[in-house]
This record gives structure tokens, sequence and C-alpha cells, in this order.
């Protein structure tokens, strides 16, 4: 029965994992563990709420391209084709940390990358001016936290504070058309 | 028996390695040679004889191979006619082995009438093959010749692109040139799929301007390509009349994560 002794050893390999396991699910998160002074007082902040609330065109618009002021010739193209670091974003009264925030909306709320902008506009007519902008499309959340206070083995809810998350999505592109200046 | 046994796992060894080699380096080669086109275009497009309509289609690739080809328009419906093709290289992806070109297709509305353009294709030639991509299904509403002055479109959204689907959103800051008010009275546009969504009638005041955002739901998933030129609606005293607004380019594009899975299997997502 040669198996036995591996069989002890696999079983002694699990248990330590087992015991390991329950160590860390019993640790205390990190925001938590302050329980420093001897009247038993900590204080802390959680998320209370994700509440999605849809697109968002962000109203910051960038120039991209035009013709000149006087205007552009009929059938001209204004090309708009750069590329542009865009990022997730957040804004408002941010209490927990920046990592927290991320893992409950479920992106990195600062994580930028770059993404190329191309979009073109026909001119209509000689001597219409006509400009492209690029800006951005976001998915947007808000979120609210609470502040919580621990004294003597009571915890006690407090205020709250808003914090919005923007996931980045897409470029939409505005378009300006008018009568170009006369020379 | 000793000398069978050496020559079943000889021959068993040389199996594995067959199957190895053979399935990683043509899975290898299929993703060097990999392309993919997002090209079907669903849409409407309401304008005026001899006007110019550009589509966007999307040409992507892995590997060294490059974008040179004869690029043609195939397939038209009479009431429209190829104004030319034109390749933009995408320099947009971290990985060079990932490149993009946006090919524009100019198309001219030539009589007045309704028309739908579902059969045309971009004809690709290269050096060793021949590709039809499909252009999709895109309703035409040519309408006569403008008789006179008519409401003006001074800024709006002409497009979105990105790597996410998000519903379109039609906006556009329209300027009333007459000198009695204007009542918007509907935007209409004939797209599956897609409609307009409780839309209120609006008053423009005389040589005033205001902003009108156009919420579209959508009834079915999104899909990756959309031109919509709408018709809007509005009476002037007690004429009613209509103009098309503005074209409204839509498109999502994968990023390159999703490309490198994308081109790994090529086969489920062509022609999407």
């Amino acid at each position: 029965m040669r198996w036995k002794p591996l069989f002890a050893v696999l079983l002694g390999l699990l248990m330590i994992g087992v015991m390991a396991g329950n160590v860390n699910a019993s640790a205390i998160p990190p925001e938590k563990a302050q329980p420093q002074d001897a009247g038993g007082y900590w204080e802390y902040w959680e998320v209370e709420s994700v509440t999605y609330l849809g697109e968002y065109y962000d109203p910051d618009w960038t120039s991209c391209a035009s013709t000149p002021a006087w205007g552009g010739n009929q059938g001209d193209y204004v090309v708009c084709y750069t590329p542009v670091t865009v990022s997730n974003r957040y804004y408002g009264n941010l209490k927990v940390t920046v990592d927290a925030l991320s893992i409950e909306v479920g992106f990195d709320v600062t994580q930028s990358f770059t993404r190329v902008a191309g979009y073109h506009a026909i001119v209509q007519y000689d001597g219409q001016y006509v400009e492209v902008f690029y800006a951005d499309v976001y998915d947007k959340y808000r979120v609210i936290q609470r502040h919580y206070v621990h004294i003597d083995g009571q915890t006690y809810a407090g205020e709250t504070a808003t914090v919005y998350a923007l996931e980045w999505k897409r470029f939409y592109f505005p378009v300006i058309r008018r009568d170009g200046n006369i020379q | 028996m000793r000398g069978r046994n050496i020559l079943i796992i000889g021959i068993g060894t040389l199996l594995v390695l067959f199957f190895y080699y053979g399935t990683f380096t043509n899975e290898n080669q299929t993703f060097l040679k990999g392309e993919l086109f997002i090209s079907n275009i669903t849409g409407y497009v309401a304008g005026y004889p001899n006007e110019t309509v550009n589509l966007n289609i999307y040409w992507i690739k892995a590997g060294d191979s490059d974008f040179s080809a004869t690029l043609g328009v195939r397939n038209l419906p009479s009431c429209l006619e190829s104004g030319g093709v034109s390749l933009i290289r995408d320099t947009g992806y971290g990985d060079s082995r990932i490149k993009e070109a946006a090919i524009s297709v100019r198309l001219i509305l030539k009589e007045p009438g309704r028309c739908v353009m579902k059969n045309a294709y971009l004809e690709i030639q290269q050096e060793n093959y021949t590709e039809r991509v499909p252009l999709g299904r895109i309703e035409f509403d040519i309408l006569e010749p403008a008789r006179n002055n008519s409401l003006r479109i001074t800024s709006y959204v002409g497009g979105s692109i990105g790597p996410e689907p998000a519903v379109p959103t039609l906006m556009y800051t329209i300027l009333n040139p007459f000198n009695k008010s204007v009542e918007i009275l509907n935007v209409t546009f004939n797209i599956p799929g897609l409609k307009v969504s409780n839309f209120e009638s609006m008053e423009i005041l005389p040589e005033k301007t205001i902003n009108l955002t156009i919420a579209i739901t959508n009834t079915t998933k999104l899909g990756n390509l959309y031109i919509i030129r709408p018709l809007i609606v509005y009476r002037v005293g007690t004429e009613t009349q209509v103009m098309p607004a503005e074209t409204y380019l839509y498109a999502t594009v994968p990023d390159e994560n999703k490309l490198m899975n994308m081109l790994g299997n090529k086969k489920n997502v062509r022609g999407s």
C-alpha cells in the first residue's frame, strides 16, 4: 500500500491550505483596522451604492480641423484624424481610496489610453466655414459613500459623500457650419 | 515484443510532434494573414439630388501585408452613383501587428424618389485574391430639389465612434431664418431596430435658434455601423415642409484586445 504515505502528505498539504485560507479570510480590511486608541474609537468610509446614470456627453469640445476662416470650396473635406489620450476619471467628493472606488464600479478610474479620433465633414457650398471637433462619451456612475464611526464596540452610520465615476466609451464629433468671413 | 513497443512509441511520438507543429504553425499563419472587415451599414439617408454621402467601412489586418489594392464599388441601385473611394490609414494601435484602414465610399444621390441599397459591395482586388465586402442596407429618400428658404442647422453632432456600443443620439442647433415662428413637428427616419423615442414638438421664434436632441432607442441589438440622415418635419404658418437634417455616422470598432481575439477566430466575425 504505497499510496498511503502519499495520501497522508496530500491531506497534510490540504489542511495547511485550508488554514492559510481561513487566516486570509478573517483578515480585517485595511480601512477598518485602526483601533489604536485606548477608548476603542475609529472611523472609516464605505461605498454604499453605485448607480448607473447612463451615457454622458462631455460638453468640453476640442477643435480638430477646420476650413480657413473665409470658408472652403464646395466638395472639399475637412478631415480630423488624430491620436488622442483619453482616460477614465472621477470627480466629486472622494472619501474611499481610488482602488476601492475602481473595484466598486468595475473599472480602473484612473486608466488612460490612446485612441484615434477620426471624422470628416464635407464643405457644402463655396465660402462655407466648417469646423470639426471631438469630445468624449462616457458611461457615468454615481457612487454614494457613507461615513462610519466606531465607539466602544458600537458602529454608527454618519454622513454621506458623493463621487461620480466616468468610464470612457467613445468619441463624438460636433460640427459647426456657417458662412465664412469675407476677406 | 519489445521492438514492437518501441515502434508504437516512436510512431506515437511522431504523431504528437506532427499535430503540435501542424496545429500551431497553421494557427500562427492564419493569424498573420488574418483580416476582417466591418462593413455592414444599416441606415436611412434623406437628401437632395447631386448631394454626396460618405460611407465609412473599416479594414483591419494583422501581419506585414499592406493595404495596396484596387478598390471599386459595385451593384449600386440606379438612384445612386459612385463618387470614388479613398483610404485613410490608422496608426492608433500600439501593437504593430494590427493595422486599421478606414475606407470612405462616396455616393452621389441621383434622381428623386425612394430606393434601397442592399446588394452593393466594395470589390477589393489584391495580388492573389479578390474580396467582395457587402455595404449593408441603406434606405435613400431623395427629395425634389429645395424650392426656397429653409431652416438652417448651424451645429450638430456628426457622428460617434469607439470600441464600445452606445445608442446613437442626434443633436442639432437649428436657426429659424423666417420672420415668423416655426414649429418642429417631427424628426423621422426608417431604420430597422432603431426608433425616435418621446419626441415632442418645439417652437422656434423668428431668427432664433434652439438646441434639438433626438433620443433614440434600439429595439434589437445594436449593429456596428449606422448612417442616419433624418427628415425634419416643420410648419411655417400653415404650410408643412420637410428638410433633410445633417448626416450622423456611427461606428463601433473593437479595440486592440478584442481585435486580437477576433483575428484568431476570423470565421466567426467575417462580414460582421
